[in-house]
């Protein structure tokens, strides 16, 4: 399943490089895109559990940022 | 100050207050001829916390979460060096200097996303619905298929649907870029995101809110973001080295010259410079900038290009492959040239050509029929048509034969054997028409200046020589290929293909209709007049909204000019970075240097960005 999130607080586009790659390792998450400058994330995952964890695993790496449902 | 956000106005002031106090230390100190270490240490100390305390909060956080390669540990650990070799002052003005470039950063990065933003907006909020004999407002999506909208004067059109009643003017500019003015009267199709001029017209809905244009466009538009050119990749895989790469070089710097030469102190001061700029910020930021900002640019002119990836590919076209129909020919027929027999006169020909075309339904027989208006259909007695050579009527007791100069001279005898409709009645010869497809006005001129931009044009077509010949020789092509079944064009496609250098890519340029296969096969496929058409937005790279040919140019300009933008802020970024790297391992260059190395590189890099959004 296909999920869109809204994500801010992210410093720059590095960091969003970073944040990407945690939610990536995430197990259960196939594949996740963020993109900085739309402060959008796609994550491709097995259902809606591994999308939460994919989302603390994030919130975690990066406390600043704000995770929200589109 | 309107535009700023509420934490980008927070920061300003710190940096202000902090400058202020930073400002006041020099002063007095130049007054008093020197304030002595405590009171230096405070009073900067204050200007220090007051721009960086953040920073210095999170740089703290991420220590306690093992997370030590970040810009902010970083600065931290460059500033806190600074004040353990006794320069105060330097730590202030870098901590400083640091948060006005993080300013500029963040309001460069607010204005390209507001910027997109509006790019992005022609999407409809709102449809009034006809339901239970009522007007009711709803969201777009909540429309279904079949259902009728009613749109006034004014208003955007939500949704994909054929008006049922009433006609207004309607103004596609944001689909198509084109200022021009469409016509809606019951039964024209009508798109989401034009806007309706003049008339209330009811529409009845033939797609939902998720297919129908505007939310096509825009689902384009935001995932041309994921797919990422070269430059982007190379970016991102360079960004993961640079970090780690620049902070082992400031341990070799802070430790390894003071074990032969000594002064460790003056190494250390050196170390750090590298610690400030090992941020790849700058380039991170602008690359993808440059090329969002470029997509969202030929949205607005009605071109829409599905990634990055093809942008830059674009931009590096040397050879431009047209499909000849529909593409630098307007695909309707026109009579080019009349030519009567010496016995025979224009009149004669024509009334003769349309009396035996009367009855039938081929292209060319419409093209006729309606060049001569006095047709006596009475007088057509028999029609017959025989297929791949021509037609055969009779009209007023004659036998009158219109066909290929081959068919017709077995009647008669033919003086030219041209490309054309030749008619022969009863025995005598009457001469031919010469039918060809119009050009487009502005095909000749796109020609010419893909030709003085060193690109080789090329021609595909499954129309004879002769025809393909008169188009090229019109436009001024640089080669042609013609009477190819649609296999072959795919084969000439893959030889051009084969035969480029890696550096180069080849385009198809397609209306979409039939020739998916080269449309995909192509390095770039580029579909025209698509409104409307799902096939080819679904086939091409990248998609021309309207017939306008002369977008190509656009495209490549833009392409062209967007690939410089990244190409400048890569050189200019990793130029600057390296140039204090050297100069700082040297002791030439400051923390100063290093600070503007670092946050000012990235606030040019991305000014520069900002030019891709206009032509």
């Amino acid at each position: 399943m296909k999920k869109i999130y809204k994500v801010t607080g992210l410093d720059c586009a590095h960091c969003a490089a970073n944040f990407e790659a945690v939610v990536k390792k995430t197990h259960g998450v196939t594949d996740a895109k963020v993109n900085f400058l739309l402060e959008k994330m796609i994550i491709t995952c097995e259902d809606e559990n591994a999308a939460q964890a994919a989302i603390e695993a994030g919130k975690k790496a990066f406390p600043d940022c704000v995770v929200q449902g589109v | 100050m309107n535009s700023l956000s509420k934490g980008q106005k927070h920061l300003l002031w710190r940096i202000i207050a902090s400058a202020v106090v930073f400002a006041l230390f020099y002063i007095i100190d130049a007054i008093t001829g020197g304030l002595g270490v405590p009171l230096s240490f405070a009073i900067v100390t204050i200007s220090y916390v007051t721009s960086g305390y953040d920073v210095i909060y999170s740089a703290v956080r991420n220590i306690i979460r093992g997370k030590l390669l970040d810009e902010k540990f970083l600065m931290l650990i460059a500033t806190v060096g600074a004040y353990a070799l006794g320069d105060f002052g330097e730590a202030a003005a870098v901590m400083l200097f640091y948060q006005t470039g993080e300013f500029f950063q963040s309001y460069a990065v607010g204005k390209s996303r507001r910027s997109i933003k509006e790019l992005m907006d022609i999407c409809p909020e709102y449809a009034s619905v006809e339901r239970g004999g009522e007007l009711c407002v709803v969201m777009p999506d909540e429309v279904e298929v079949g259902e009728i909208i009613v749109v006034k004067p004014g208003e955007k059109i939500p949704l994909d649907g054929i008006v049922t009643s009433g006609a207004s003017w309607l103004d596609t500019s944001s689909l198509t870029g084109e200022s021009l003015r469409r016509e809606a009267k019951e039964g024209s199709e009508v798109y989401s995101g034009s806007i309706n001029l003049s008339g209330v017209i009811k529409v009845k809905v033939t797609k939902d809110f998720d297919n129908s244009t505007v939310s096509r466009i825009l689902e384009l538009v935001e995932n041309s973001a994921f797919h990422k050119s070269k430059s982007e990749a190379f970016i991102t895989r360079f960004a993961r080295v640079y970090t780690p790469f620049v902070v082992i070089c400031a341990l070799l710097v802070a430790f390894v010259p003071p074990l032969f030469v000594g002064s460790f102190a003056t190494w250390l001061r050196r170390a750090l410079i590298f610690l400030v700029i090992s941020c790849p910020c700058a380039l991170v930021i602008s690359v993808p900038l440059s090329f969002f900002a470029s997509i969202g640019c030929a949205s607005k002119h009605g071109i829409l290009i599905k990634g990055s990836n093809w942008l830059e590919a674009l931009g590096r076209a040397k050879t431009i492959v047209f499909d000849k129909t529909g593409t630098l020919t307007k695909g309707n027929f026109v009579i080019t040239r009349i030519c009567p027999s010496d016995s025979s006169d224009d009149d004669r020909l024509m009334s003769a050509a349309a009396h035996c075309e009367y009855y039938s339904d081929h292209p060319i027989a419409e093209v006729i029929k309606s060049a001569y208006p006095h047709i006596n259909a009475g007088d057509i007695e028999g029609f017959e048509a025989i297929s791949g050579c021509g037609v055969l009527a009779k009209v007023a007791g004659k036998a009158i034969r219109c066909g290929k100069a081959s068919y017709i001279s077995q009647y008669c005898d033919v003086t030219v054997s041209s490309n054309g409709v030749h008619v022969c009645k009863d025995g005598e010869y009457l001469g031919y028409i010469e039918i060809a497809d119009e050009v487009k006005g502005e095909s000749a001129s796109l020609i010419a200046t893909l030709h003085q931009k060193g690109i080789n044009t090329v021609m595909l077509t499954g129309d004879s020589h002769q025809a393909a010949d008169w188009v090229a020789k019109e436009l001024g092509l640089g080669s042609v290929h013609a009477e190819l079944m649609p296999q072959d064009k795919t084969a000439v496609l893959s030889t051009l293909i084969a035969e480029r250098s890696s550096k180069n890519a080849v385009v198809f340029v397609g209306d979409g209709t039939n020739d998916a296969p080269a449309l995909s096969l192509a390095d770039v496929g580029i579909a025209m007049g698509s409104l409307g058409s799902d096939a080819a937005i679904e086939a091409a790279d990248i998609v021309i909204m309207d017939d306008d040919i002369s977008k190509i140019n656009t495209s490549l300009s833009l392409c062209r000019k967007t690939n410089s933008i990244v190409r400048q802020n890569i050189a200019f970024s990793l130029g600057v970075k390296l140039l204090v790297m050297v100069l700082g391992t040297l002791g030439f260059a400051n923390m100063w240097a290093a600070v503007f190395a670092d946050v000012g590189v990235a606030f040019i890099a991305i000014l520069n960005s900002f030019r891709a959004f206009k032509l």
